[in-house]
């Protein structure tokens, strides 16, 4: 296997000083690196965890708990999730989002939760309750949140990996669509500036987030890859000549999508957006271009309307996005972020899903290695959006 | 293409230790049974996968060998002797032909891949000036992402794929240098 198994500090420090990003997700990529010579994953059992969260929450609570009926919980493709509920009088349903070894995604635990912390009321969202950011009472980083009652995908529709492309169907989708929007709308509009979120780094100049997101992503495909691919290198240097600067920094959730909500099957109310561990500070056009790849949606039952994210045709979403959030798109920067996403993705799907998997560091290794499939479609897109600019 | 078998099977290994197995029913001897030799099935696979090129290559070198020498003591010439000779012939000019390991091919792409990397990032930063190379870049990666499109298939995530060539037309296989020197077909 290559060397990049057994990162040595010099190469390590090389890649921080090429690619600067903000303190937290700079902390982060160092630390992936620094682990990862560390040994694989090894199965955590139930009762290491429910050891492991007693005490997490004792030593937050002061007072002793007790956790009941713990269960394993499937969906993603990065963290390890077991449900649970607080004994005795509390008798709270609670979710443990714990990091394996190394994850297809590093992120940071204490980012997420400061965000769940600080979005309540905003959007529904799970309502963080505890961190162990250091790995103090669990096996790896990790946080509490409530357990939000819902589905992903309607219960008549078949499971998909990583629940890519739902289809919510003519049952689901007129409900859903408008809330939908509405949330991500709520998102980008949030004055971020006054919420309590020390790991989020401010941006200094206007165009600092890009730069962050561009060195972010150009330092993972060094630090991750396994051959090389030319067309990643020249997306890299291209999306730094053409990139935009933003008319406004918005919190970007940064996997919005089917499968990262839930709803109520029987009143179509989405009861909470869940997976925040990508959000970050940038133009909102990134996260409406993310929604709009071709693998996030499907086409309608008229077998030619293609719906974005699974709910509306572009032009209504678009338009009910505007509407919603008084922000007008670009069409010109939205398309600079869908060459953005094509890159950021495919630079995910096949640098580091291979990276982690061929080290066997997580407890899906088979799912990241299945996945590496949708990273060369994505690329295929990549070629042709770069081909047309 | 980094997705590769030796990679694949090492996870489907892993699946089968640490999720599948443990979750098979004890009582079900025949499921506890099978799944053990599926396990079991796939290490034997991981293991001697690196080594099946070789493994051919020595095969074909030992009977190229065996028919060299009973070619020398055979003393009558007839058409098992004849047919013997012939095979003889392709035989050692294909094993001529089966030098590399794959790991030499694997290793030549990684070098050629990182140098075509280092000029892809400055023909982005160029004018127009590099324009023909800019089209050679895009033409290559345009064909290399049909043929990972196509290899991909079965994961399901690329619909469009099935309209693509097949992998038989897209690979095709090596040809005799010496009735087709030069070229792709």
């Amino acid at each position: 296997m290559d060397c990049k198994h057994h990162p040595v500090p010099e190469w390590v420090d090389a890649l921080r000083v090429r690619f600067p990003l903000d303190r937290e997700m700079d902390a982060v990529l160092a630390r992936k690196l620094r682990l990862r010579p560390g040994p694989a994953y090894e199965p955590v059992s139930q009762a290491r965890l429910v050891e492991g969260l007693r005490a997490l929450i004792e030593h937050a609570e002061g007072k002793p708990v007790t956790i009941e009926q713990p269960h394993w919980l499937a969906g993603g493709a990065s963290k390890i999730q077991l449900a649970f509920r607080l004994g005795g009088s509390d008798g709270r349903r609670c979710v443990l989002r714990m990091e394996p070894a190394a994850s297809v995604v590093e992120t940071s635990r204490r980012q997420e939760f400061e965000l769940l912390s600080a979005i309540e009321g905003v959007v529904p969202a799970p309502q963080a309750l505890w961190l162990d950011a250091d790995a103090r009472f669990l096996p790896y980083p990790a946080l509490v949140y409530s357990f939000v009652e819902g589905v992903t995908k309607p219960p008549d529709v078949a499971a998909n990996v990583s629940n890519l492309g739902i289809d919510f169907g003519t049952r689901h989708r007129p409900a859903l669509a408008p809330q939908f929007i509405e949330c991500l709308a709520r998102i980008h509009t949030w004055d971020w500036r006054a919420a309590a979120l020390p790991s989020f780094e401010r941006p200094e100049s206007p165009d600092a987030a890009i730069v962050w997101q561009l060195n972010k992503w150009e330092r993972v495909w060094h630090e991750d890859c396994c051959e090389e691919i030319p067309l990643i290198r020249y997306a890299a240097r291209w999306l730094r000549d053409h990139r935009p600067v933003p008319d406004r920094i918005s919190m970007i959730h940064g996997d919005y999508r089917g499968g990262n909500f839930l709803f109520d099957p029987e009143t179509d109310r989405i009861t909470g957006l869940l997976d925040w561990e990508l959000a970050h500070l940038g133009d909102r056009h990134e996260e409406l271009a993310l929604i709009s790849l071709a693998t996030l949606g499907h086409y309608a039952e008229d077998g030619h309307t293609y719906l974005v994210g699974g709910m509306l045709p572009e032009v209504e979403f678009f338009t009910a996005y505007e509407r919603a959030s008084g922000l007008p798109i670009n069409r010109a920067v939205f398309d600079y972020y869908r060459i953005f996403n094509a890159y950021r993705v495919a630079v995910n799907l096949i640098a580091s899903a291979f990276r982690v998997a061929s080290a066997g560091k997580t407890h899906q290794d088979v799912l990241l290695g299945w996945i590496m499939g949708l990273g060369y479609a994505v690329l295929a897109d990549l070629q042709q959006l770069l081909e047309e600019t | 293409m980094d997705l590769r078998a030796e990679m694949q099977i090492d996870t489907l290994i892993r699946a089968m230790e640490h999720v599948i197995l443990p979750a098979i029913d004890p009582a079900d001897a025949a499921a506890q049974e099978q799944g053990a030799l599926v396990l079991a099935t796939l290490r034997l696979i991981a293991d001697r996968l690196p080594m099946t090129y070789r493994y051919d290559r020595d095969e074909l070198a030992r009977y190229v060998t065996l028919a060299a020498a009973l070619l020398e003591a055979l003393d009558v010439e007839d058409a098992a002797r004849r047919a013997l000779a012939v095979a003889h012939a392709e035989g050692a000019d294909t094993l001529a032909r089966a030098g590399a390991e794959p790991a030499e091919l694997l290793e030549r792409s990684r070098v050629l891949r990182a140098h075509v990397g280092d000029l892809a990032e400055r023909v982005a930063g160029a004018g127009a000036e590099c324009d023909t190379l800019r089209r050679l870049i895009f033409t290559a990666a345009r064909e290399q992402t049909i043929r990972e499109r196509k290899w991909l298939e079965p994961t399901g995530f690329d619909a469009a794929a099935a309209d693509l060539p097949s992998l038989e037309a897209q690979l095709p296989a090596p040809h005799n240098n010496r009735t087709t020197p030069g070229g792709r077909p």
